[in-house]
């Protein structure tokens, strides 16, 4: 999935924002980045790119790009 | 895996139970969420509102209403055992079912058990109920149903917005020619994902979720994601099935995100893997056979694959043709 894809994906599906994000963007700054987010994520990781994406890294990433990066 | 095929006997009728109050979440929870939160939280999980009893009925109230329309139409004395699948029973003794032979009218010569099982108990339920009626020979009614919301804790919004509640009847008969097949997995080892630490004897000094019903969000979807997908495959490939011969994939109805994830994931188009929960929540036991009763008009019926998955953790799989079930509805009380 190409990062453009990916932010779109990120802002309207996973943490549907109003907030403009971009890859730099740091989660802890997103107000709707919660629990209902990161089992959003788990959902597109799994349906676009079949990944099973661990929840300790999720925990661990600090910015949407390390998001996307778990998805390489 | 485990492949069972029980042949000779068939689900006959279904019929379903909510209770009439309906709660928009932000109503139901007006110290947990705002407007906005209440329009995301009912956007991802997709529970707009929960069905919820006065605090006096019980899901053994909702299960005998439900099997009151099955009764009226069926003779009592054919009915040789009663299978009550609940995490919310009346008592921890007796077992409810007993009382429930009691309350329903039903013979002293009856087997009666009480499973305690959840999101996948409408799955083990029917393989109990079928065991039973082919063994017996007799009609097996199965009452599966829930009130989780009296476990949820006022101040957890990942619990206090999802639960409904809700009670089922079905009839699981001795007919020949008729086949279900069934698969079960336990994950013991992820007890903790879905638990109420200190409900009864196990006790610890700090239960989490203060001993309220505490669910994993993320190990939950994990599970369906990961495990449940994996053993649906392998459950179609052992079966000689293919996924698009599957007519209806009726799943617990754990929230929309899962259910949407799994029918992307398998490869289906959602509307063979509804969501209809979003005006009940989520009903335990009782989301299959509401999911089967509010679609049997839309999907075909003949190849359905039921998949119960949560609470355990554990998933139970069954194939069964409901073209010829008689379906009563759902009825608010």
């Amino acid at each position: 999935m190409d990062s453009k894809t990916f932010l779109a994906k990120m802002q309207e599906e996973v943490l549907d924002t109003e907030m403009e994000i971009s890859m730099d963007t740091l989660l802890g700054d997103i107000e709707e980045w919660d629990s209902l987010s990161v089992v959003s994520f788990i959902a597109m990781a799994k349906a676009t790119c079949n990944k099973a994406v661990d929840r300790k890294a999720i925990a661990s990433a600090q910015s949407v790009n390390d998001l996307y990066t778990l998805l390489q | 895996m485990n492949l069972i095929s029980i042949n000779g006997v068939s689900v006959k009728s279904i019929s379903c139970a909510v209770p009439q109050q309906r709660y928009a979440i932000m109503d139901y929870a007006p110290d947990l969420l705002n407007e906005k939160t209440a329009r995301r939280m009912a956007k991802g999980t997709g529970f707009a509102s929960l069905c919820i009893t006065l605090e006096e009925m019980t899901t053994a109230d909702l299960c005998a209403e439900a099997a009151r329309s099955i009764l009226a139409d069926e003779k009592k004395k054919k009915i040789g055992a009663l299978v009550f699948v609940t995490q919310t029973p009346d008592y921890i003794l007796p077992a409810t079912s007993h009382v429930l032979q009691h309350k329903l009218g039903l013979s002293n010569d009856l087997f009666c058990v009480d499973i305690n099982e959840g999101c996948s108990g409408f799955v083990t339920g029917l393989y109990t109920a079928s065991l039973l009626a082919k063994q017996m020979e007799v009609d097996v009614l199965l009452l599966c149903g829930d009130t989780i919301s009296k476990l949820t804790s006022s101040t957890d919004r990942e619990t206090r917005c999802i639960f409904g509640n809700a009670g089922t009847a079905t009839l699981v008969t001795p007919e020949k020619g008729k086949k279900l097949v069934f698969s079960f997995k336990s994950y013991g080892e992820r007890n903790k994902t879905i638990v109420m630490e200190n409900s009864r004897h196990r006790k610890v000094a700090k239960p989490l979720n203060d001993g309220y019903l505490y669910l994993d969000g993320e190990g939950i979807m994990e599970f369906a994601l990961n495990d449940t997908l994996d053993m649906i495959k392998e459950f179609l490939a052992s079966t000689s099935l293919q996924k698009e011969e599957v007519t209806f994939y009726a799943c617990h109805q754990a929230n929309r995100i899962i259910i949407n994830s799994l029918a992307d994931s398998l490869g289906v188009p959602r509307e063979k893997m509804p969501f209809t929960a979003a005006e009940i929540g989520n009903e335990s036991s009782a989301s299959i056979p509401l999911v089967l009763t509010r679609k049997q008009r839309e999907l075909e019926m003949v190849k359905t694959l039921c998949a119960g998955f949560g609470v355990g953790l554990s998933i139970g799989l069954a194939l069964a043709d409901f073209s010829l079930t008689t379906f009563y509805g759902v009825r608010e009380i």
